[in-house]
């Protein structure tokens, strides 16, 4: 039986791991690589890089910790931030990522998607969706709007936000687009995998947006992996069972040390979910 | 440990990090290449690679290494494919056309059917379920879990399963034929697992 993945997202800010809350105040918190090693003893199914700052000046940087962590870990390596061409995703991916997520990138030219997707196998491209409920409800469905410089995605396919806004360039822009619909959309065009982050519960610790991820994981056909929010042993199980998610992601509680990942595993195999033990 | 040479063979279809590095850990002396040569002196030898069928086999064929990949493989030496090279050591494939692979193992390459309700592809850990004794599971329990990214698997001919896996329909995950051997998932991406099944090869 495919087991359900526990994730570990490191943010990487000029090779060196730090951890948002709601996106801001980061804390230097130690060495990728090490952070990585650490995490793939514990259990970790997977790992998630994500380069929060992806200046050109940190982008060899970056290279240089994927390439450090391939050749020391032995696990699924995922690689996001600041990846716009089909080059960066070629010298990620040669680097010894597994997969890479395109966020903004994605909407700004949904084409990458597609490009990636046939040039690497839509195993490797994960498209990562930061989704905002929207304040009330058809509040922004009213009409629809095009927010500059997102012309390539089709609204008319995509629509405008019913429940739940795209956001991008790290949570701060609003994309005028529904969450649902690009999901769906970015399927289309040869997304392998969804990493849905809720920005309303990130950095919250209250728990995974069941709602979100439910009409999320019913909508596609590929694996979904739910992120933000994750406080307690019980917010996992919730991700899983009731948002039906294919894995969860978590940075702070893995990273501050609340739950060590064997607990979280340990836990969910005592509520009968399958996982690698 | 008295290191153990490998050749990897390179024939563009997939990075080659991380199955070096982890062969390399668990004690080989790697070697890659891309020439017939090098493989017909090779006493070990691994054919990895991701992506499409078709694609692979114009790789092998453009390289003009499928005449010396198929005479190695007959000569009994030991030989491992990794999820897409093992799948190439089969008769036939369907993966968008019909496609030849080297033959070494009868059987067909067949994708995962859509309407089992199970998403593809198969991506993630799953459980390697014993079927027969093979040298690769030395020192390994029944039941482990290994990383698997695929959409086709094989349909041996023969009974060459030496481990299933089940996602909707249950597949061989690993095929032992004399000397020969094919694993479905990536032993590079399957941490202790996946550098144990690696060790124990080191070992036929």
């Amino acid at each position: 039986m495919l087991a359900k993945r526990i994730i570990p997202c490191l943010d990487v800010n000029a090779g060196r791991v730090v951890k948002g809350i709601n996106f801001v105040n980061l804390t230097d918190a130690g060495d990728p690589v090490e952070s990585a090693s650490f995490y793939e003893q514990e259990g970790a199914d997977e790992i998630v890089f994500l380069d929060i700052t992806a200046t050109v000046d940190n982008r060899a940087t970056m290279l240089d910790v994927v390439r450090r962590t391939a050749e020391t870990i032995f696990l699924p390596l995922t690689v996001g931030g600041g990846i716009r061409t089909v080059d960066d995703m070629r010298r990620i991916l040669s680097n010894g990522a597994d997969k890479v997520s395109l966020n903004t990138a994605a909407v700004l030219n949904p084409d990458m998607v597609s490009l990636g997707a046939e040039e690497f196998g839509v195993q490797c491209i994960v498209v990562a969706i930061d989704a905002k409920r929207v304040p009330m409800r058809g509040h922004a469905s009213d009409e629809t709007r095009m927010t500059p410089g997102f012309e390539k995605v089709p609204i008319e396919k995509v629509g405008a936000p019913r429940e739940y806004e795209v956001y991008v360039n790290g949570g701060r822009t609003p994309s005028g687009f529904d969450a649902v619909g690009w999901a769906k959309y970015a399927v289309s065009r040869g997304a392998g995998e969804i990493l849905l982050t809720s920005i309303d519960k990130d950095g919250t610790n209250s728990g995974y947006d069941i709602d979100l991820l439910g009409k999320i994981t019913r909508e596609v056909n590929v694996p979904v992996i739910a992120s933000g929010g994750a406080g307690t042993l019980e917010h996992f199980y919730e991700a899983i069972e009731k948002g039906n998610a294919d894995a969860v992601l978590a940075a702070s509680v893995f990273h501050f040390g609340k739950f060590k990942i064997r607990e979280v595993k340990n836990y969910l195999a005592g509520k009968g979910v399958a996982v690698r033990l | 440990m008295r290191a153990s040479k490998v050749t990897v063979v390179d024939y563009r279809t997939s990075n080659l990090l991380s199955i070096t590095k982890a062969l390399q850990r668990v004690g080989a002396e790697v070697e890659l290449t891309q020439k017939a040569d090098d493989i017909a002196k090779s006493d070990r030898l691994v054919l990895p690679g991701v992506g499409a069928f078709g694609a692979a086999m114009r790789n092998i064929d453009s390289l003009g290494i499928r005449e010396a990949l198929v005479a190695y493989g007959r000569s009994g030496r030991p030989l491992m494919g990794i999820c897409l090279g093992m799948q190439v050591l089969f008769s036939v494939s369907f993966e968008q056309g019909t496609y030849h692979g080297l033959a070494l193992l009868p059987g067909e390459v067949v994708a995962f059917r859509e309407d089992t309700g199970m998403k593809v592809p198969h991506m993630g850990w799953n459980q390697i379920m014993f079927r027969k004794k093979s040298r690769l599971f030395e020192g390994v329990r029944d039941g482990e879990y290994a990383y698997f990214v695929h959409s086709y698997y094989v349909k041996p001919d023969e009974d060459c399963m030496a481990g299933a896996t089940d996602y909707g329909v249950v597949f061989p995950a690993v095929v032992e034929s004399g000397n020969t051997f094919g694993i479905q998932f990536h032993p590079e991406k399957s941490q202790s697992f996946g550098l144990k099944i690696l060790e124990n090869f080191l070992s036929v």
